[in-house]
């Protein structure tokens, strides 16, 4: 960067130095001039308080809750008790259907039980013509 | 904008700002309206667009509220609300031009937005002479790098000092020199690249 620049820049930014009276304008100080933007027009009518309205909107939104500890405490009271009741509700299913699995399981069993034994006593039929046979000469 | 030194309404905004922070929806309002006119025409330089500007400034003034309890008194709070501005207007430039590489649909050529006159203009000549030169502007402050727009907008159209400037965009006095340094460098050159149609426009008119 050199030091003529820095002194151009400062003196179109801060208002520095000017150039020495019947000097040529300089290019950066022409380009500076012409940079022309269109003037902004002000804010539209009712601007502000619309603004205001959306940040009120959302103040509401974000501290409602905390700003209303009565029903918040209710609301909290409700959900701790509705939890309570599913968690009961939940228990006693679960004790139901664990009877049910053994209820279940015994019939099995006793099913299980009584194939065996038939097998046993089909078996016991088949085998004493055999020893009959072998015993018969 | 003045310095903090000599700044009376600096301690008045402030003051007004922890009211808001306390909740009073007043208090808000009386800063938006003190504030908007400048704020609006600062986001309008930077995004071109009315529309957008106001958009953008309803942002900022929202960015504002949301922090009411969380800033700390420093310096002026329109040099605060000046640099969220910046910030919020080039990430709005950024996700355009994302937007635009995305559909492919324009470039560095695409034409900026319309640029309507704040008030009529004595005749349609000179209106037209006028557009041709904003067009011209916009399109120089385009190609400039998002940094160097911001100092170039901020000296030239928001008359801010290059100490003001360093305190907007945190940065510090001699970064602010060197970017405007390297702006004039790429003025120079585009504005020779642009001379011919600002030429054209002025025969017009």
């Amino acid at each position: 960067m050199r030091d003529d620049e820095r002194a151009q820049v400062r003196r179109l930014t801060d208002g520095g130095e000017p150039p020495a009276a019947g000097a040529a304008e300089s290019a950066p100080a022409r380009i500076w001039r012409q940079l022309e933007l269109p003037p902004a027009a002000g804010a539209p009518p009712g601007f502000a308080a619309r603004v205001a309205a959306r940040a009120a909107a959302e103040r509401r939104a974000a501290f409602e809750l905390p700003l209303s500890p009565r029903w918040a405490r209710a609301a909290a009271a409700l959900a701790v008790a509705a939890g309570v009741v599913v968690g009961a509700s939940l228990g006693l299913l679960t004790a139901v259907d664990e009877e049910a699995a053994a209820a279940l399981a015994w019939s099995e069993a006793s099913l299980a039980e009584e194939l065996v034994a038939g097998l046993d006593a089909g078996l016991s039929s088949l085998a004493a013509p055999a020893a009959a046979d072998e015993v018969t000469p | 904008m003045s310095d903090e030194r000599t700044a009376p309404g600096a301690d008045a905004d402030w003051a007004a700002l922890a009211r808001v922070a306390a909740g009073d929806g007043d208090a808000f309002t009386a800063l938006v309206e003190r504030h908007q006119d400048r704020l609006i025409a600062l986001c309008q330089r930077f995004l071109g667009d009315r529309d957008e500007a106001l958009d953008a400034a309803q942002e900022v003034f929202l960015k504002l509220y949301r922090h009411a309890g969380r800033t700390r008194p420093q310096g002026q709070l329109f040099t605060w609300i000046y640099r969220v501005a910046v910030n919020h207007c080039l990430n709005r430039l950024r996700r355009r031009r994302l937007v635009r590489f995305l559909s492919l649909a324009g470039g560095a050529d695409e034409a900026p937005p319309a640029l309507e006159p704040a008030s009529e203009a004595p005749d349609a000549p000179t209106q037209l002479a006028a557009r041709e030169r904003w067009q011209a502007t916009r399109r120089i402050l385009d190609a400039l790098p998002e940094n160097q727009r911001a100092v170039v907008i901020l000296a030239k159209f928001e008359g801010l000092s290059q100490k003001q400037i360093a305190a907007t965009l945190g940065i510090s006095e001699g970064a602010v020199e060197s970017r405007l340094v390297r702006a004039m460098r790429r003025l120079t050159a585009a504005q020779e690249a642009a001379a011919p149609r600002v030429a054209t426009g002025r025969a017009r008119g």
